[in-house]
């Protein structure tokens, strides 16, 4: 006689638990859908696997859409091009390039609050995007052509009161654009990777993430495809102090933490057949910092006290006497970090250090004891010829010390952070002048031979306006 | 039987007396490398040894790969390089006694790479890009990464031998890829060694380095509201403070990770030398401005390790308020 009631209880259990899990996937797809977000997957579900913690506050709120100039532009002369603009409105804890329409636009986050804005790096007006507040973020790394982003940030442990690093890999979920002059704010929604994770890096496509693990045994490295965000464990080591930096094509290189004093290395890791291939040894501190395709890498040495800059070539070059040599100091004092790679991969651009610090470098610039003020220079990795593209201390009476830099694919802007205050900035190249000296040249002159011929002559440089 | 153990002891008697190539593999001719297990392109020195053999009235020559090299009396010792990773090389040694007697020797040199890797097991704050320093007495896990020539790249597949100093054993085993190590005092270091080989071939390898002890540091961040803890910017010449509070947070830059895990460490701060009496987060001090009237802060922290005494550091940066109007 038990038994009926019993199975129609069971019965009546099943369909509350199949309606609950139906409220709860459809509101999820609510609060995910749309915008330019990423494409939704089987595994998005069970996101929360990820990792527990605090979710991000979201306000609704429908604002008019006002753009945010900076109050502040290197540029006095209005309509004409400065050659470093400020573009953020706060300090910022990362930005990366958005491409719309063939134009560049540069999306930021505030480290404050967690708002993501958009910014033109012709006019400096910022726009923005996301309310979704998240307090205090130290590091954002951008994916996907800046609609996901890493972002890591502190929170105390309530009972040890010692820090916990978190880390919440978030997608912008934006509203479709209309044509009204009000828009409602987008979101980011996410999920927690695991609790303190000690680096992260996110591979220049933006399409995977690789970080690091402490463990018991000494490290553990996952790689994320930030779309599906199907993780996968490809690595484990018992040296835990590395500095990641993951390549297009799925290898990861792995450095040393470096110290002004102490030899640093630095391997290629190819998790296909998990083998460790050295790069650079034995450099007094190493830091480096990867073209796309890890063909090219530059590499910083402190060479009695001064940091010296190089790059390492996988295919190697022919050095004295015919031997392959794979390494190559270039002229400039600077870290690799405070450098960024063109589209073309053979130039590089620089905050270079001016003088001679009596520091320990690396270490006191990453402690925040010792700033620099950079000046711009380009470098060619083919030639090791430099080029001074400008002295900010010179141009607009500023000091720049150049940290997070990036190009955007056109080559026609270096966007950096100034690591004393967190603002993100942009320097616009100087547009070259040909001075004509075609008519000094014979006539009978191939194009390949007039165009050596002109590159051999002083050129003219636009000059940038205070 | 009798006559059965009179030839076994004559035979031994003779060979005695007569040495063969057998004896020479028994060691009656040693070799002996300079470096011991030299890596890959590297000048090695083989110097042959014996008690027995009078080497230096005897004809020697020296093949690589089958090719003579070097031939003549008492030439006892020959330099070759070793090849790139991954390359064997075979140095075949015939020696000819004065009485014609051959021996041959075969020496093969098969490097692997090697890298010792360390990290101390000491505080740095989150996000430091930079590495952990050892301290007085803290602990550094060190790690060896050794590449064969071999299709396996597993650690745990190669034999590991760790040595302290020189002469200390700190454990040898099979896959033990890394060993625990105490630092040395401040400006001195420690010398951790490592061999290894792939059990059954004749590859190996072996590399040594010193592991150099620094003094703890104290560096002070402001904490700002919004922001969180300014690690990129420390508080090195003083600062002027805008508002009425400021909080400094401290980082212990190198003390032992164990110890400051356990609350083993000892703070005093000082604000123009009165003492502060200790909050719930000890790396943490708030300034509060007490008038309208402008104040300076003269800040200093002291920091000692319970644990481990020697371990000490101290800190001090200047924060002021201006007067309001």
């Amino acid at each position: 006689m038990d038994e009926q009631p019993k199975s129609k209880k069971i019965l009546w259990i099943a369909i509350a638990a199949v309606l609950f899990a139906l409220i709860v996937g459809g509101l999820y797809f609510m609060t995910r859908g749309g915008g330019n977000g990423p494409a939704e997957s089987g595994t998005a579900l069970f996101g929360d696997l990820f990792g527990g913690g605090e979710r991000p506050v979201t306000t609704e709120e429908t604002v008019p859409v006002t753009p945010t100039p900076n109050t502040i532009t290197s540029d006095e002369n209005q309509g004409e091009d400065p050659l470093f603009r400020q573009l953020s409105i706060g300090p910022t804890a990362g930005a990366t390039e958005v491409m719309r329409e063939g134009k560049v636009y540069v999306r930021y986050i505030l480290r404050e609050n967690g708002y993501v804005y958009e910014v033109d790096p012709r006019t400096g007006v910022s726009m923005q995007l996301t309310n979704t507040t998240i307090p205090r973020i130290y590091e954002a790394s951008w994916g996907e052509s800046g609609n996901s982003v890493v972002l890591r940030y502190l929170t105390q442990d309530p009972l040890s009161k010692k820090d916990v690093i978190k880390t919440y890999l978030a997608y912008l979920n934006l509203p479709v654009a209309d044509t009204s002059t009000t828009l409602t704010l987008g979101t980011l929604v996410g999920d927690f990777l695991p609790d303190n994770i000690s680096a992260v890096s996110v591979s220049p496509d933006g399409k995977r993430l690789f970080y690091l693990l402490p463990i018991p045994e000494g490290v553990s490295g996952t790689v994320v495809t930030i779309a599906t965000k199907s993780a996968r464990e490809i690595f484990r080591n018992s040296f835990s102090e590395w500095l990641p930096e993951l390549l297009n094509d799925g290898s990861v290189i792995l450095t040393t933490k470096a110290s002004a004093n102490i030899p640093g290395y630095s391997y290629r890791y190819t998790p296909s057949d998990k083998t460790l291939t050295r790069i650079v040894r034995d450099k007094k501190g190493l830091t480096t910092h990867a073209n796309t395709t890890g063909s090219a890498i530059l590499f910083g040495e402190n060479i009695g006290g001064n940091m010296t800059l190089n790059f390492y070539s996988k295919a190697g070059f022919a050095g004295h006497e015919g031997v392959l040599s794979h390494e190559e100091t270039l002229p400039l004092t600077t870290l690799p970090e405070k450098c960024a790679w063109a589209a073309d991969m053979i130039h590089v651009y620089c905050g270079a250090i001016s003088g001679t610090p009596r520091a320990q470098i690396p270490d006191d610039w990453y402690k925040g004891t010792l700033a620099f003020a950079d000046s711009f220079w380009s470098t060619n990795i083919e030639t090791t010829e430099i080029d001074l593209i400008g002295d900010p201390q010179k141009l607009i009476q500023r000091s720049f010390d150049v940290t997070y830099p990036f190009m955007d694919k056109n080559g026609q802007y270096f966007f950096f952070t100034n690591k004393s205050d967190s603002m993100l900035w942009v320097m616009q190249f100087p547009k070259r002048v040909q001075s004509d000296n075609s008519e000094l040249l014979p006539p009978d002159l191939t194009p390949e031979e007039m165009k050596d011929a002109l590159g051999s002559m002083p050129q003219a440089t636009a000059t940038p306006k205070k | 039987m009798n006559r059965f153990i009179r030839i076994i002891l004559s035979v031994l008697f003779i060979g005695f007396l007569i040495p063969t190539n057998a004896f020479a593999a028994f060691g009656l001719i040693s070799q002996k490398l300079t470096p011991p297990t030299p890596g890959p392109n590297q000048e090695v020195t083989i110097q042959l040894n014996s008690y027995n053999v009078n080497l230096n009235a005897a004809k020697i020559i020296w093949y690589i790969d089958g090719e003579a090299q070097k031939e003549g009396t008492a030439e006892t010792s020959f330099v070759t390089r070793t090849g790139d990773f991954g390359e064997k090389k075979v140095v075949d040694v015939v020696i000819f006694a004065q009485d014609g007697t051959r021996f041959d020797k075969q020496i093969v040199l098969a490097p692997a790479e090697v890298d010792i890797l360390w990290e101390a097991l000491t505080y740095t704050p989150p996000f430091y890009k930079g590495k952990a320093l050892p301290t007085y007495k803290s602990l550094v896990k060190v790690s060896a990464l050794a590449r064969f020539n071999t299709e396996t790249s597993d650690p745990a597949a190669y034999y590991y031998k760790w040595t302290l100093d020189r002469n200390k054993g700190v454990g040898e085993a099979l896959g033990k890829n890394s060993t625990v190590v105490a630092a040395a005092w401040p400006d001195s270091h420690v010398n951790v060694a490592v061999e290894t080989s792939l059990p059954g071939t004749d590859w190996k390898g072996a590399k040594n380095l010193n592991i150099d002890s620094v003094n703890p540091q104290v560096v002070f961040y402001e904490q700002a509201p919004l922001l969180g803890i300014r690690f990129a910017q420390a508080l090195t010449s003083g600062l002027v403070a805008t508002g009425n509070e400021f909080t400094i947070q401290a980082a212990p830059y190198f003390f032992s990770l164990d110890n400051y895990k356990n609350g083993e460490l000892v703070y005093e701060w000082t604000a123009n030398r009165n003492r502060v009496l200790p909050t719930l987060d000890p790396l943490k001090l708030i300034l509060t401005k007490s008038s309208k009237a402008a104040e300076n802060f003269i800040v200093s922290l002291s920091v000692q390790n319970a644990k481990r005494v020697i371990q000490e550091g101290r800190g001090q940066t200047t924060v002021s308020f201006n007067a309001e109007e």
